[in-house]
């Protein structure tokens, strides 16, 4: 159950459910526009289920030593890990949806103060020190010099 | 102190050799080298032989810049060194918002639409699961890069000769050799045993 359940499994399933629909989907297209879907579905499909016979067949290999360019850390306990990770995750999607309410030029120093304070809990001057700071370079040079065009936040749009 | 050094040498080393296929093939040596590719083609430039011909001088250019960067940045690390290696004391906290901070502007920056940053949180996240389920990530950018090229190649090939360039001696051995490739790790495994069960496992 484990091993269905682990990530490696359930990408691998992703790619052949993206990959059977790709097919089903191009059924009915021209020969010409389905060709190349159908080219790079096939064998998607195919190594998909390869993956999903050995996740559920093999234990997953450890794969220490070998050449990676990341790595995730192997120090700390996997619920510390997972905590961490759903932290990380949730700070990312809220900046994304502070930049959707507020905008970019509000959002940005917004967001650098609170996770100073929250995650960092830094002290008062340096917390407003780096917020001013990130709001001097999207105000200055993203917004005046390179005149760059940021939508207005959703809030804002609202009310106008 | 040496022993941070060799690696750091032998990583920046990489770079050079990696940009030949990228420049002479299109194909890229490293994941660094397929974001290259994918900033060629936004700016027009098609590798291949005609990188090492008419636009020669573009890529004597590239080699020079990687050249006087290795030279600037030896002649700065002598000067700088002590300096710099403080910012490894720079907490973690302190770097993340700016960095997801730049990260969020230049993906928005791409096209200056706001659907570029639902993209980069998808490929973010599915960066992150490819990580923890071991798959390679360069064969994914590589398959972005290359697969409006491929794409095209195959529509002018199969128009052409229609599937009879299938059969072709370069493309049979291109064929084969992806075959090898995807297979050989299982026969490796298969052929091993338990010893190479349990070198593995």
């Amino acid at each position: 159950m484990k091993r269905v359940l682990s990530s490696r499994f359930l990408l691998a399933l992703a790619g052949a459910m993206i990959a059977g629909y790709a097919l089903y989907a191009s059924l009915h297209w021209p020969f010409r526009t389905a060709l190349f879907p159908r080219v790079i579905a096939v064998p998607l499909l195919a190594l998909s289920l390869l993956e999903l016979l050995l996740c559920a067949v093999v234990a997953e290999p450890e794969r220490e030593g070998h050449a990676v360019d990341f790595e995730l850390t192997k120090d700390i306990t996997p619920a510390l890990a997972r905590i961490r990770t759903v932290a990380i995750f949730s700070w990312i999607f809220g900046f994304f949806f502070l930049i959707l309410l507020f905008g970019f030029t509000l959002a940005v120093p917004l967001f650098v103060f609170l996770y100073l304070k929250v995650v960092g809990k830094e002290g008062w001057i340096l917390t407003l020190l780096l917020t001013l700071l990130s709001w001097l370079t999207m105000e200055g040079l993203f917004n005046r010099l390179l005149h760059l065009p940021f939508p207005e936040g959703w809030l804002f749009s609202l009310w106008t | 102190m040496r022993g941070v050094l060799g690696p750091g040498a032998a990583n920046n080393s990489k770079e050079g050799g990696a940009l030949i296929p990228t420049i002479a093939f299109g194909v890229p040596g490293s994941s660094a080298m397929a974001i290259l590719l994918g900033a060629f083609f936004m700016q027009g430039l098609m590798p291949g032989p005609d990188m090492l011909d008419k636009h020669l001088t573009l890529t004597f250019s590239m080699v020079w810049t990687m050249v006087i960067a290795n030279i600037v940045t030896v002649a700065l690390s002598f000067f700088f060194l002590n300096q710099l290696a403080k910012l490894t004391l720079v907490r973690g906290a302190v770097l993340i918002p700016f960095i997801l901070f730049l990260a969020f502007i230049g993906s928005y920056t791409s096209n200056n639409s706001l659907g570029d940053l639902v993209v980069f949180l998808f490929f973010g996240l599915l960066g992150y699961l490819m990580i923890r389920s071991s798959w390679p990530r360069a064969p994914l950018v590589l398959g972005f890069v290359l697969g409006r090229i491929a794409e095209n190649n195959f529509y002018i090939s199969t128009i052409r000769y229609g599937f009879s360039w299938l059969l072709r001696p370069v493309v049979l051995i291109l064929l084969v050799l992806t075959v090898v490739v995807i297979l050989y790790p299982l026969l490796r495994f298969r052929k091993g045993g338990p010893s190479a069960r349990e070198q593995s496992a």
